[in-house]
């Protein structure tokens, strides 16, 4: 068990990497490790952070959320909320504004990710949360997505 | 019981709203899902715990219930304003749901739901069932 100070260098570390990493192209999922970690959402090319979560499949978690599937994915439906609703027509069905998510997330949303054990996870998580500020995240409960 | 008999009751039974919802029974069946005071029935389902499936129906977040999430896209999205956090969004979906979702349901053992369902689908064409956005 580390102590208190090198943890805290660790989640240092593992926050630069998250930052500094090339963006990995969402459409190259197989580019992305299977492995459990915490990845970050930016705009575009790493103008803004929108979100970081933690994840235990890293592919697996950020195709989920490439799908646009707003009733399963907790980004998809920050994404939605923030960019999208703009973007639809009135009448649009639950699958055209799933599918406009997705469009949406493949033309603006990179990720970066950092492999890390689970039980790292919710201190790593609160950490990154509080040095990176993500944008989509709730302003009032920083450490938590929902 | 036939399909027709369950699909009489489903639709004669008296709507409850979220008031009720703590006094379900939970056991399996099938719910229907109303918009104000059955004027148009919305969606079928099949639960085993009819009690937790309809807590779910009122209290899900969109991120994690396509009810919700079918919901606000046709009746809550042209209500919201522009700028609106997720948090604010959910609970205005939230309180669109309470106000104006009723339910009915039949008690039906688990093993028979999912024909029960695939019948009662096709007899009462609900408006905003998964095949039918």
């Amino acid at each position: 068990m580390p102590s208190k100070e090198q943890f805290a260098a660790l989640v240092h570390e593992l926050v630069t990497r998250l930052m500094e990493s090339p963006s990995l192209e969402p459409v190259d999922l197989q580019s992305i490790p299977e492995s459990p970690g915490l990845y970050a959402a930016w705009l575009h090319d790493k103008q803004d952070c929108l979100y970081v979560s933690s994840a235990k499949s890293l592919r697996t978690q950020i195709s989920d959320a490439l799908t646009g599937d707003r009733h399963k994915n907790d980004l998809a439906i920050r994404i939605y909320d923030r960019y999208v609703h703009p973007l639809r027509s009135a009448q649009a069905s639950t699958r055209a504004v799933n599918k406009l998510t997705r469009e949406w997330m493949l033309d603006h949303v990179t990720f970066t990710c950092v492999h890390l054990e689970r039980r790292e996870h919710p201190r790593a998580l609160s950490h990154a949360i509080r040095i990176m500020r993500p944008s989509l995240h709730h302003p009032h409960r920083p450490g938590r997505a929902t | 019981m036939s399909y027709q008999d369950l699909a009489d009751q489903i639709s004669q039974a008296p709507a409850a709203g979220l008031a009720q919802r703590r006094s379900l029974p939970n056991v399996s069946g099938i719910y229907a899902v109303w918009l104000d005071d059955k004027t148009e029935l919305l969606s079928l389902g099949r639960t085993a715990k009819l009690r937790r499936a309809i807590d779910a129906l009122y209290t899900k977040p969109r991120q994690s219930s396509m009810m919700a999430l079918r919901l606000y896209d046709k009746y809550v999205h042209p209500l919201r304003p522009p700028q609106a956090s997720t948090e604010d969004v959910n609970a205005l979906t939230r309180r669109w749901i309470a106000e104006h979702i009723h339910f009915t349901y039949v008690e039906v053992p688990w093993p028979d739901t999912q024909q029960a369902l695939r019948e009662l689908l096709h007899a009462l064409q609900p408006a905003v069932h998964a095949g039918r956005l």
